[in-house]
């Protein structure tokens, strides 16, 4: 038998008594244990966590309840008798090693049990860092023996692999890894969570199909795709041919303009004999992968991206060419332009510094510098329209990834529980003050407002949110570099 | 009667091992005795100021010929190979004057490489400012030219000298004006002639020390080709060259007398490298 250290209450001492705010017994001695406050100087804490004799986790009698049954007094230095009081319990007497201990020094703690369910509630700011409460889950857990506290599952991601780059074999990877992770998974909510959110895709992918084979089928869509690729070729090529002449009034250069659009239509002219080559193919693929589209909506979305990005391919072709172009016109500008005040780049000091140039040296780079000032408008109208188009494509591939990473990482069932609010979503611990005791308290749980909740439950497997930084992309833009797929 | 006994009768002498009955933040009235003025102060005469002022005048006369010389090409006249004609013959004179044959070989090669490239890459020229009006050219080339005889280097240092703005800044503007002619010749032409007169020139001046004669035959020249344009452009240019060679240089020296740099012990140590 454990031996329990006795603890002496000071003149200003004060004693913590936890107490269950709905006992399981009406009347009876109640066990439990008695500890230090690690926070203050000179208090105790007096956990009352069962009402039975446990032989397992010897729990010592610490007094009784609703009972005169003070047989066992004289085993243990502490003594708490509580009695019902118009409907909650109430400290009757308190006796610390010997001394009766005033009613002022006595704070009653009442703490409802069901937080006990609750799996994110532990890594809560506030309960980790209160020692008394941890003591006191800790407590309940052994008296209820619910186990061990459960480990983290480590997060995982998925392997860069080149074949990353078409959405659907990323999709894929990504259900697979979600599967693993159900299936390793202990905690019920986090599989709970994973399962529903696996169903829900299937339903709604089976939905969706319902909506595309009442449009016509595979056929149909196949046309449709068909089409589509054709008439955005023709836009364009009237796009290119409304640049090579007066566009919005803009004068350009009619020299440099010309073989520029000459260029691009003659690039397009190769796209669309492309497309015609290989459109039994497309035919195939595509309904292969309609088969795909069975197994969930963020399959079919995964889908639609690769489409997108397989019939605006010259778009991005154009896009590259242009940047190029108008990134090596600014960085011959800059040069030139450090040339004329007679500075030039110090690679030994990183820094730039006066240049010794000779006249022919200085001609040359004058011409170039003027050539390229003059022409900088007309690249600058090319590349302005191939960027408005390209960050269209990336607006929608951009839009239909955040999508799919909705349907990837939302916790449906910790949702559903946030809206009936169960107990199993307890993220915070409130005191409550009953009105009309004074020196008696109340633990509730409260539930965290939605987005937090969500965020605390989420599953191992989910992919970070894809950000954009946009300061850093406005500055590749103005700069001619290439913006990749975000 | 008050005879003054000053209570100081030690004299004030500025060291510091020696106990004082001054305060530490007393001035005594001899400490103005160290002040100097216009140390390092070189008066210039008259002579001298008159005789460099020349150099800034045969920079402007070079410039106002090119200019001539532009003109002279838009307006389709066939003077303008004889002011070209005149000119090259001056330089290469000047060439064989300042007995530089030591040197003449690299100087050829750069000069046939720059005609070759110069000769091919004029086309693209022609279309550069087709969309600019033509105000707004002449505006650029202005201003480009009075950067460039801003920034020239007349034989000293200063704040505001920069050889490589200086020539930059007239190449700049001679594209600009060749981007204005109707033939690819004649675009080459004017070229070739800002090479001339802004980068081979000047180089060719100061290794013949500035001489007098460059200065009058370049500003007779380019006065004859301003009376050839209009008259009022000649007295314009003749009003230029009196101002930048008497007005200014007769000013300079009559306010050197207001010249007052004071040192003195307390400033800041300054530190040679020798």
């Amino acid at each position: 038998m454990e031996q329990q250290q006795q603890h002496r209450l000071d003149d200003h001492g004060q004693i913590f008594v936890y107490f269950p705010i709905i006992p399981t017994k009406k009347s009876g001695l109640i066990y439990g244990v008695v500890k230090p406050n690690e926070s203050y100087y000179n208090c105790l804490n007096v956990y009352v966590v069962s009402f039975e004799e446990d032989a397992v986790h010897q729990f010592e009698p610490i007094g009784t309840w609703n009972t005169e049954d003070n047989s066992s007094r004289n085993k243990s230095p502490y003594w708490i008798n509580l009695i019902t009081e118009n409907h909650h319990p109430k400290i009757e007497s308190a006796v610390v090693a010997g001394v009766h201990v005033p009613m002022s020094q006595a704070l009653l703690v009442l703490y409802d049990e069901s937080f006990l369910q609750s799996e994110i509630l532990e890594r809560n700011e506030d309960w980790k860092n209160s020692k008394c409460l941890c003591e006191l889950g800790s407590l309940l857990r052994l008296s209820h023996n619910i186990g061990v506290k459960r480990e983290e599952v480590s997060h995982q991601q998925i392997t860069e692999s080149v074949f990353n780059h078409s959405k659907v074999v990323l999709q894929l990877r990504q259900r697979a890894l979600q599967w693993r992770a159900w299936r390793s998974c202990r905690s019920e909510l986090i599989s709970t969570n994973l399962l529903l959110m696996m169903l829900i895709d299937l339903f709604l992918g089976f939905c969706f199909v319902r909506m595309f084979h009442s449009l016509g089928g595979a056929n149909e869509v196949l046309e449709m795709f068909l089409e589509s690729v054709k008439v955005i070729a023709d836009n364009l090529q009237l796009l290119i041919e409304w640049l090579m002449g007066v566009p919005v009034g803009l004068k350009l250069n009619r020299p440099l303009s010309t073989v520029l659009g000459k260029f691009f239509l003659y690039h397009l002219y190769l796209w669309k004999t492309y497309i015609d080559i290989i459109k039994p193919i497309v035919s195939t693929i595509i309904f292969i992968s309609s088969t795909v589209g069975l197994i969930g909506l963020s399959f079919q979305m995964a889908l639609l991206s690769d489409l997108i990005t397989m019939a605006s391919l010259h778009c991005y072709c154009f896009y590259v060419y242009a940047t190029r172009l108008y990134g090596i016109t600014l960085h011959g500008l800059g040069s030139t332009l450090r040339m004329f005040g007679g500075r030039k780049w110090n690679p030994l000091r990183s820094r730039y510094d006066s240049g010794d140039f000779s006249w022919d040296q200085l001609c040359v780079g004058m011409f170039i510098f003027s050539s390229l000032l003059l022409l900088l408008p007309t690249l600058l109208v090319y590349y302005v329209v191939f960027l408005a188009l390209r960050l269209c494509v990336l607006f929608l591939q951009g839009t239909l990834r955040r999508l799919i990473w909705i349907i990837n990482s939302l916790p449906s069932y910790s949702l559903l529980l946030w809206i009936l609010g169960s107990p199993s979503l307890a993220g915070d611990v409130l005191f409550e003050v009953i009105p009309g005791r004074d020196s008696t308290l109340k633990l509730v749980w409260t539930k965290l407002p939605l987005m937090e909740s969500m965020r605390r439950s989420l599953n191992p497997s989910a992919p970070e949110y894809p950000g954009v930084n946009w300061a850093k992309r406005l500055n590749e833009m103005v700069s001619g570099d290439l913006i990749y797929p975000i | 009667m008050g005879e003054h006994v000053t209570p100081l009768e030690v004299k004030w002498e500025k060291v510091l091992f020696k106990k004082s009955s001054f305060p530490d933040n007393y001035t005594d009235p001899k400490f103005l005795d160290e002040i100097k003025r216009n140390v390092h102060f070189k008066p210039i005469d008259t002579r001298t100021a008159l005789l460099k002022s020349t150099r800034i005048s045969t920079q402007i006369s070079v410039t106002v010929i090119f200019w001539a010389v532009f003109l002279q090409l838009k307006d389709g006249s066939a003077i303008w190979e004889v002011t070209y004609g005149i000119f090259s013959f001056i330089i290469i004179v000047a060439y064989v004057v300042s007995f530089r044959f030591n040197n003449i070989l690299p100087v050829l090669k750069n000069v046939f490489l720059f005609i070759a490239v110069g000769y091919g890459c004029t086309p693209v020229l022609k279309t550069l400012t087709d969309t600019i009006s033509t105000d707004s050219i002449y505006a650029m080339s202005v201003i480009l030219m009075l950067v460039h005889i801003a920034f020239h280097q007349y034989g000293m240092d200063g704040v505001c000298v920069s050889p490589y703005v200086s020539l930059n800044a007239a190449i700049c503007g001679a594209i600009c004006l060749a981007s204005r002619l109707q033939e690819t010749r004649h675009a080459f032409a004017l070229l070739t002639l800002a090479v001339q007169a802004f980068a081979l020139f000047p180089k060719l001046y100061e290794v013949l020390n500035y001489t007098i004669i460059a200065f009058t035959i370049l500003t007779a020249g380019a006065f004859c080709c301003m009376i050839s344009i209009s008259v009022v452009s000649a007295i314009l240019f003749l009003l230029s060259i009196f101002c930048v060679n008497l007005i200014f240089p007769l000013c300079f020296v009559w306010a050197q007398q207001y010249k007052n740099n004071i040192y003195g012990p307390w400033d800041e140590a300054m530190i040679f490298n020798r």
